[in-house]
C-alpha cells in the first residue's frame, strides 16, 4: 500500500460501475499499474458488481414478451450474416456488373419503346386501313406479279389506299419498299415508304392529290428514309 | 466460464439455432426483465430491453468470450448498459423509492444452482441491511448509473462525502458478503 491508495480507494467503486470520469479513469489504471493490494480490492469491488445485477428478488417477464420475440425471429427467418469486407476489386467488379446491367436494361427499354411506336404505327395503319376498306366507294383491284400477290383499296373520296400483299420479301435494314403513284406523264409521285411485315404487309398510300390524277402506282425498292423519284427498277404495280 | 449446459446452447446460436434462443430465453429473461425494471423502473420499457438484449444475443452470441466472465455476467452486462442508455437518452431518473425488503425472493427457483442463488440472495440481503446512505449512493452508483457528481447534485451532498460513503458501502459489502467467500467458488461462474 502506498500514499496514493486511500485517494484510489474512493474512487474504485465508480470505476468499477463505470461511472468514473476520465480524468479519474486514468489516474486509477495508472495506479493499478504498479499496486496489487489494489487491484486486489478491484477484483473484489468487481464480483460484487457483477453479483448487483444478479442480487435482484425475480420479476418475471410477460408472457407475451416471449411470444412477441418468436415472432421477431420468425421475421427475420435467417441469422443475420457477418459483415463482407469487399475488396477494391470486388466493388469495381461489382461496379461494372451494375454498369452493364444499366446499359442492358436501358437497350431493352428503347428495344421496347421502338416496338411500341411500331405497334402504335401499325395500329394506326390497320386503323386507316379498315376505314378505307368498309367505306362504300372503295374499289378492290388485284394485284398479281411474279413478286407478290394481293390488293389494292382504292378510295377516292379519302384521297387513299390500302396496299395488301403477301410474300412480301424482308429487305436489308438500310432499304426500304416506296410507292409511288404515276400520272398520265408518267411522272412519279411519292405515296410512302414501307418494309415488309411477315406473310401480310398492309400499307396505307395516302395521296397528296385526288386519285382521279393518277394512272397507277408502282413499288420499288429504295435506300433507308425513301427517295424523292425511284432509284430503282419497278418490282410490280397495278393500274388504276 | 460460462455454465455447462449453455456451452452446447450457445454454440448451437452461433450456428442460427432459433430454438435455442429460445431456450437461453427461458433461463434468463427473468434475471435480464428484473435488472431491466430495476434500472428504468417502467414495466413497457423493461419490457422493451428485454427483447432487445435478446435480439441482440441472437446477432452477436459469437462476440461472448467464456474466458472473459460468466454467461449470466455478459448478458447481464449488456442488459446494464442498454437500460441505462435508454434512461440517458429519456433523460429521466426513477425516483429515488425506498425498496423494502423482497419477500418475493423466497420464491424463486433457480434452474441452475440453489447454491448460486443463495449468493445472490447473500449479497441483496447485505445490500439491505447497508446503512441508508451507503446503500443509496450504491444503487444510484450502479442501477442509475450516476458519477460522484450527479449524486453530489441529486443527494445535495459534498462530493466528498459521495465518495467516502461509497467507499464504506463496498467496504462493508466485501466484508459482509465475503466473509465466507474465499472457500467458495467463483460467484460469476453460473
Amino acid at each position: 500500500m502506498n500514499q496514493q491508495c486511500p485517494t484510489i480507494r474512493e474512487l474504485l467503486a465508480a470505476y468499477t460501475f463505470g461511472t468514473l470520469e476520465s480524468a479519474e479513469k486514468h489516474r486509477v489504471e495508472s495506479h493499478l499499474q504498479s499496486c496489487a493490494d489494489c487491484r486486489a480490492q478491484l477484483a473484489d469491488y468487481q464480483m460484487i458488481g457483477n453479483g448487483l445485477a444478479h442480487a435482484l428478488p425475480p420479476h418475471l417477464p410477460p408472457p407475451r414478451l416471449r411470444a412477441r420475440l418468436i415472432a421477431q425471429l420468425a421475421r427475420r427467418e435467417t441469422k443475420p450474416q457477418p459483415f463482407i469486407n469487399w475488396s477494391r476489386f470486388a466493388i469495381a467488379f461489382a461496379l461494372l456488373a451494375l454498369l452493364i446491367l444499366n446499359a442492358s436494361s436501358w437497350w431493352q427499354i428503347n428495344t421496347l419503346r421502338q416496338q411500341q411506336t411500331a405497334l402504335e404505327h401499325s395500329l394506326k395503319s390497320n386503323q386507316a386501313a379498315l376505314a378505307i376498306i368498309a367505306s362504300p366507294n372503295t374499289r378492290i383491284l388485284d394485284i398479281r406479279s411474279d413478286y407478290a400477290n394481293g390488293s389494292l383499296a382504292l378510295n377516292a373520296d379519302l384521297k387513299s389506299g390500302v396496299l395488301l400483299v403477301r410474300g412480301l420479301t424482308p429487305l436489308e435494314a438500310d432499304r426500304v419498299y416506296q410507292a409511288w403513284l404515276i400520272k398520265p406523264d408518267g411522272k412519279r409521285v411519292s405515296g410512302g415508304i414501307f418494309r415488309a411485315e411477315g406473310d401480310l404487309t398492309t400499307f396505307v398510300i395516302v395521296s397528296p392529290e385526288p386519285l382521279a390524277n393518277f394512272i397507277g402506282v408502282g413499288i420499288t425498292v429504295e435506300p433507308a428514309g425513301g427517295s424523292v423519284a425511284p432509284t430503282s427498277p419497278r418490282l410490280f404495280g397495278i393500274n388504276f | 466460464m460460462s455454465h455447462p449446459p449453455d456451452d452446447p446452447l450457445l454454440n448451437q446460436l452461433a450456428q442460427g439455432d432459433e430454438q435455442a434462443l429460445i431456450t437461453l430465453y427461458d433461463s434468463y429473461a427473468h434475471r435480464v426483465y428484473t435488472l431491466a425494471l430495476r434500472i428504468l423502473n417502467n414495466v413497457q420499457s423493461a419490457e422493451e430491453i428485454t427483447q432487445d438484449v435478446f435480439l441482440r444475443l441472437w446477432k452477436h452470441s459469437h462476440t461472448y468470450q467464456s474466458a472473459r466472465g460468466s454467461f449470466s455476467t455478459w448478458l447481464l452486462t449488456i442488459t446494464r448498459n442498454a437500460a441505462l442508455d435508454r434512461l440517458r437518452s429519456e433523460q429521466r431518473r426513477p425516483p429515488l423509492d425506498e425498496h423494502d425488503v423482497d419477500e418475493r425472493w423466497e420464491q424463486i427457483v433457480d434452474t441452475h444452482s440453489q447454491t448460486d442463488e443463495a449468493r445472490w440472495r447473500e449479497l441483496y440481503f447485505a445490500v439491505q441491511a447497508l446503512p441508508i446512505e451507503q446503500r443509496r449512493v450504491i444503487e444510484l452508483a450502479y442501477y442509475h448509473g450516476m458519477s460522484h457528481s450527479q449524486m453530489a447534485e441529486e443527494l445535495h451532498l459534498p462530493l466528498g462525502t459521495i465518495k467516502t460513503r461509497l467507499r464504506l458501502g463496498m467496504e462493508q459489502l466485501r466484508r459482509d458478503w465475503f466473509k465466507d467467500e474465499k472457500s467458495k467458488t467463483d460467484a460469476t461462474n453460473v
